[in-house]
């Protein structure tokens, strides 16, 4: 705790320095305050009040825009697993359940949201990426380690930040239709028009397959190969269709009113372990976001920058497993989630600093409906009322930027009464929980070119519903589990320079050491019964190191790299599982891209690899390494997009989940068209 | 004749005589014991506390007192796994949706000798194989949980064609569920009992059903009718206790015992626990069957749910009292009498796990209990009850069976009676008597490796066990019994203690004695005539 005491009053101190700033404000405010706020004021279409000054801040970032996956057939998991200190599991093909880890954190450490809304659930489980549809994407951050207060949550992995596609200027039009192996089709279609104050964008898009690739089956027997057989998977098919609406409203230059809905649904096969035939269980998600958001900037005397959003969040999934062919037993239970949310973020800028202010609050209730039993109803609610306060403080004409900040949380959890299929009446079961978790951040750009970062902050990860009270008679609840905390430190250089000479154009390279220490991991542990508790009984220590490389080099030729090493040790108090190697966490991870652009062709190769993963906690079953090809030929011919990619050239079968097959050789084409 | 002479003459015959006798004494002296040839190995199915891994441990039964070798973490796979054993194999068997067994030899722990399927084509839910029990060395029963018919398989096969040999059909025990969740079984007598669980899938595992136990004449694979009125109209043995899952013979009073735990309270569903299980004993010829160790009921329930059971003898047994998650203790008690003893000290609040499907000692007498909440096997002396030694297995154990070389058509498994001698037994009172044991090697070292002996074998454990029914109710039979044993013991322990090499000095010192004897005997009648 010391050590976190020490860094609470440091960042108190910061904070305090504020009044002094304002002081010097205020004597200067007759004078020169509007001519300050005019020049810290950002461009209104790439930036809105809220999002992240990626420019100030001292986190480890990574943005991926709309370019670098448009015209390809991927999904959000394939788009993010090529990031640095990112590992991505999938349990399939295109559109399969898959997770996000952070610099070896768990899915459940890594926070995701979309447009600031959180997507995370207090069920638990971590986000499943393939629920996210890559059509209206506009961009991607990534924020590894340390989270900006921007985002009211966080956790001890980072944040995925989706931003959705924004109105530009005009109208833009464009369709696109793509098709490729295992019958995957693609179609989607874009409208945006901003006339005058008002604006409008409409995207909508399909997604599906069949996912019937090849593969090796060996029937569960590994060492009987008489018995192994190429069989297509069975049982793997989705159809997934996305609906973004949003419409806009510029009262003034500072007044702007945005309405969003997002619609989602997808229907998914769930393969069986063994690949039966005759394996009908589904898995289908609908899901419907509303947001109002109103933004004000230049607010009062002291020229705020506001916005204020008020969200509702409603998903349904519908696990149909009546014949018992991939879990235990027969099951067919729809999980009902619906969140309410209020956020209201306040920025004030000024020569000197920058000091932000969130206040999120969001109240979300999870309804499990167990439809083979006549009733069994456990409805959960969770209330969590964020605060955060963050200044960032600059100095030296911002060649020195340190970021102290300050969340506090308080979360309500509980599980309401009910009565059981049995008849039994089953009693409420509430939980309250605060928490505080500073952080602090430094941004030194030593010369132009060359930049240091380091960061400094405590997280933590509350029990989720599951972990809270468990499930079906498989997992017993237990209601005095603490918290996760992590305590995570980062330090690293970038540098960016642009070359003058001839062969070399540009250059950036960026390399981080990061440290992670989470105390009061909670994992689960099956007694003789085989009912399954989760406990705080472990801790884990992470660290490693991420780099990342960019050259521009011969006019035409683009390189980009990046590696990851890390050590996520497991400390358990476990014998079999202390000292190991995270599950699910590779220890090493690569990748090498060439790219080459001449006048309108694009062509790339990328190198994939991953190594050193274990799919166990005690460390006996190692994955098979993996390493992929891919490469792809993009052609922009008059308003035509025509894309072309070739993916896993080397046809390799890798399983992210021990017993989950990813497809082998792929080929996919797309053809983009904009008006 | 000189006196003198004689006395000398005589005197050297003496020392001669002596010096023969010396050197029977010195051959004799300086025989040690010689263990028997047949040892044995522990292999204990382990999983992971998470159950994201499974795999098997080979650990070595003696010496008593330790230091055991243990070799853990042997051919890692997934944790829903159980094993067998018979002869010097053992079988590894993958559960739920893994639908296979693999074959190995205790000489190479690590490497399968085969890996079959235990599903039929077109099968498409899981077998969910939960037990093999092993009728000879070509024949074996494996309870498929998840259908409704057990196979029968030929665990010397070399070819996967030639695993399944045959099929029980069990479909008339089907619950609503469609599936009579078969567990486990022991074979007695000929006949092979099956426990029947009859849990109701459908209705969150509720114990709803009576479950029974099913008796097939192994020679025939044909079910018996046991004759018993049921509700069920089936023609098993009902029973009393819900949720069986433990299922031992002892042939020492020739009576099988199935331990059944009721059901466990489950926060999730608001159920308290249902003191409806305990321990019953069914007598194999006459299918009647005794409630002899009760859990009690709502009220009353001094051990929770009785969660595992091991029998060493009929006046000596063991269950698992289960409290609460990971909170298991065991106790001693009387299978004849249900009288509860004494806890295990050292096997309280632990998490306990192998017993609910049966379990046996080891050729010292010793109880492997699977102690999950310290990862390691404690193996209890059941002469006073204390821990012989702990032996770490990595990750957590949970079933033990054992393993026998040096007797290849021995079998050592918890469902198989060969290792008693009936009639020595009723006799002495108890398979752990000292002259028993000596019977028992006796016959794994020269009856059971060669075709007249294993015929012997056979009649007898045939029509043995009434005959030592018999003398166990008759105390002064006993002792007769027991005197006439004892040259039988005698030379059991001569043939089991000297080397061939100390007999062959025997058989050759026996020509140059006689030599000696009749060269000094000569030499007195010489000096006898001067």
């Amino acid at each position: 705790m010391k050590p976190q005491l020490i860094l609470l009053l440091f960042i108190l101190f910061f904070l305090f320095l504020f009044p002094v700033s304002l002081l010097a404000e205020t004597s200067r405010e007759a004078v020169t305050l509007d001519t300050v706020i005019v020049t810290a004021t950002k461009p209104k279409d790439a930036f809105q009040t809220g999002d992240v000054d990626v420019e100030q801040t001292p986190a480890f970032f990574s943005v991926i825009e709309k370019e670098e996956f448009e015209g390809k057939m991927e999904d959000l998991s394939e788009v993010l697993e090529k990031e640095a200190g990112i590992q991505v599991r999938q349990s399939g093909g295109l559109g399969s359940f898959s997770t996000v880890s952070l610099r070896g954190s768990s899915s459940d450490q890594v926070i995701v949201f979309l447009d600031g809304i959180l997507l995370n659930s207090a069920s638990g489980g971590g986000v499943d990426l393939g629920n996210i549809s890559l059509a209206d994407i506009e961009a991607i951050e990534i924020y590894r380690g340390v989270t900006p207060i921007n985002f009211g949550k966080a956790s001890i992995g980072g944040v995925v930040n989706i931003k959705t596609l924004r109105s530009k200027e005009g109208l833009n039009v464009n369709a696109s239709v793509g098709y490729g192996s295992f019958n995957t089709r693609k179609l989607s279609g874009f409208i945006n028009h901003k006339p005058d104050k008002w604006d409008y964008l409409i995207s909508a898009d399909y997604l599906g397959s069949d996912n019937d690739f090849e593969f090796l089956n060996d029937n569960g027997t590994e060492w009987n190969k008489d018995d192994d057989s190429w069989e297509k998977r069975n049982n793997a098919q989705f159809d997934q269709e996305n609906l973004l609406t949003k419409f806009g409203f510029d009262f003034t230059d500072d007044v702007r009113i945005d309405f969003v809905n997002q619609w989602f649904s997808k229907d998914q096969g769930l393969p069986s372990w063994n690949n039966g035939e005759n394996t009908k269980t589904t898995f289908n998600t609908n899901r419907n976001i509303s947001t109002i958001k109103l933004t004000v900037n230049d607010v009062g005397p002291y020229h705020f920058n506001t916005s204020t959003g008020i969200d509702y969040s409603w998903k349904e999934e519908d696990y149909d497993d009546t014949e018992g062919h991939v879990g235990l037993g027969d099951q067919h239970s729809i999980y009902t989630t619906t969140c309410y949310g209020l956020n209201s973020f306040l920025e004030w800028l000024t020569e000197w600093n920058v000091l932000s202010f969130i206040l999120d609050a969001q109240h979300e209730e999870y309804d499990v409906d167990d439809l083979l039993n006549s009733t069994n109803p456990r409805e959960s609610s969770r209330d969590s009322f964020s605060l955060g306060l963050q200044d960032t403080l600059l100095f030296f004409k911002e060649r020195v930027i340190v970021t102290p900040a300050l969340r506090y949380t308080i979360i309500e959890d509980e599980l309401r009464s009910a009565v059981s299929s049995l008849g039994v009446p089953l009693e409420a079961v509430s939980r309250d929980e605060d928490y505080l978790c500073p952080q602090i951040g430094l941004k030194y750009c030593i010369l132009d070119w060359l930049t240091l970062k380091t960061n400094l902050a405590k997280y933590v990860r509350e029990p989720s519903f599951f972990e809270l009270f468990g499930d079906r008679g498989f997992f017993m609840g237990n209601e005095d589990l603490k918290e996760e905390e992590g305590a995570n430190f980062d330090a690293g250089f970038e540098i960016k320079w642009m070359m003058s000479e001839k062969w070399l154009d540009r250059i950036s390279f960026n390399i981080a050491y990061f440290r992670s220490e989470v105390d009061n991991l909670i994992s689960v542990s099956y007694d003789a019964r085989g009912i399954g508790k989760y406990d705080n009984i472990s801790e884990a220590r992470i660290e490693g190191v991420e780099t990342g490389i960019n050259l521009e080099f011969l006019e035409y030729f683009r390189f980009v790299g990046n590696a990851t090493w890390q050590d996520p040790e497991n400390r358990s108090e476990i014998g079999a599982f202390n000292g190991k190697q995270l599950s699910g966490r590779s220890e090493k991870s690569y990748l090498g891209r060439i790219e080459a652009m001449y006048g309108r062709f694009k062509v790339y190769s990328e190198y994939v690899v991953e190594k050193e993963m274990y799919y166990d906690t005690a460390n006996l079953l190692k994955a098979k390494d993996k390493e992929k090809v891919n490469a792809s030929i993009l052609w922009l011919f008059r308003s035509f997009l025509f894309g072309f990619e070739a993916k896993n050239l080397g046809d390799d079968h890798y399983e992210d989940f021990n017993g989950y097959p990813s497809p082998g050789r792929s080929y996919f084409f797309t053809i983009k068209h904009s008006l | 004749m000189n006196k003198k002479a004689v006395y000398c003459g005589e005197g050297s015959f003496l020392l001669t005589i002596l010096s023969v006798f010396s050197v029977f004494a010195v051959i004799f002296m300086a025989v040690g014991p010689v263990h028997s040839d047949v040892t044995q190995t522990a292999v204990v199915a382990t999983a992971a506390a998470d159950y994201s891994s499974g795999a098997h441990s080979v650990i070595t039964v003696d010496p008593v007192g330790g230091p055991r070798t243990a070799q853990n973490d042997l051919l890692a796979t997934i944790s829903d796994i159980s094993v067998a054993a018979h002869g010097t194999y053992f079988y590894r068997i993958e559960r739920y949706y893994a639908d296979n067994v693999a074959k190995f030899d205790i000489n190479a722990p690590d490497t399968p000798i085969w890996q079959y399927s235990t599903l039929d084509d077109g099968e498409t839910v899981s077998s969910n194989p939960h037990g093999l029990v092993f009728e000879s060395s070509e024949k074996a029963y494996l309870f498929r949980y998840g259908t409704t018919r057990a196979w029968i398989v030929n665990p010397s096969t070399t070819t996967e064609d030639g695993f399944k040999i045959g099929e029980l059909d069990l479909t008339s025990y089907a619950d609503s569920d469609g599936t009579p969740e078969m567990e486990n079984g022991v074979i007695a007598d000929g006949k092979l009992f099956v426990i029947l669980v009859r849990i109701d899938r459908d209705n969150s595992w509720a114990p709803t059903n009576t479950a029974y136990v099913a008796v097939f004449d192994t020679e025939t694979d044909t079910e018996i009718d046991t004759g018993i009125d049921n509700p069920d109209g089936v023609l098993g043995i009902p029973l009393d206790i819900k949720n069986p899952s433990a299922i031992q013979y002892l042939a020492e009073n020739n009576t099988i015992y199935v331990q059944g735990f009721g059901r466990y309270g489950s926060s999730w569903s608001g159920t308290d626990p249902e003191y409806t299980g305990g321990i019953v004993s069914i007598n194999p010829d006459t299918y009647e069957t005794t409630l002899v160790l009760d859990d009690g009921d709502d009220t009353d329930h001094p051990y929770g749910n009785i969660a595992g059971m091991a029998i060493v003898s009929a006046t000596k047994g063991y269950f698992v009292s289960y409290e609460d998650w990971g909170d298991s203790t065991l106790y001693t008690f009387s299978p004849t009498t249900g009288d509860v003893g004494s806890t295990i000290s050292d096997l309280k609040h632990k998490g306990i796990a192998g017993m609910e499907s049966g379990i046996y000692v080891d050729k010292n007498g010793m109880l492997w209990v699977c102690n999950q909440t310290d990862a390691q096997v404690d193996i209890l002396n059941t002469t006073d009850d204390t821990i012989d030694e702990s032996v770490y297995t990595d990750l957590n154990p949970l079933k033990v069976v054992f393993c026998s070389e040096g007797s290849p058509d021995d079998s050592d498994d918890d469902d198989d009676d060969d290792d008693f001698c009936f009639i020595a037994t009723a006799a002495y009172g108890s398979y752990m008597e000292p002259d028993v044991k000596i019977l028992r090697d006796f016959r794994d070292t020269y009856l059971m490796n060669n075709l007249p002996g294993r015929l012997f074998v056979n009649v007898y454990y045939r029509y043995s066990p009434p005959i030592a029914n018999y003398i166990s109710r008759h105390s002064t039979i006993k002792a007769a019994v027991r005197i006439g044993l004892t040259p039988i013991v005698g030379i059991g322990y001569l043939l089991l203690h000297i080397t061939a090499v100390q007999i062959s000095v025997l058989l050759m010192s026996l020509p140059c004695l006689s030599l000696i004897s009749w060269f000094a005997f000569r030499t007195l009648r010489r000096k006898k005539a001067k």
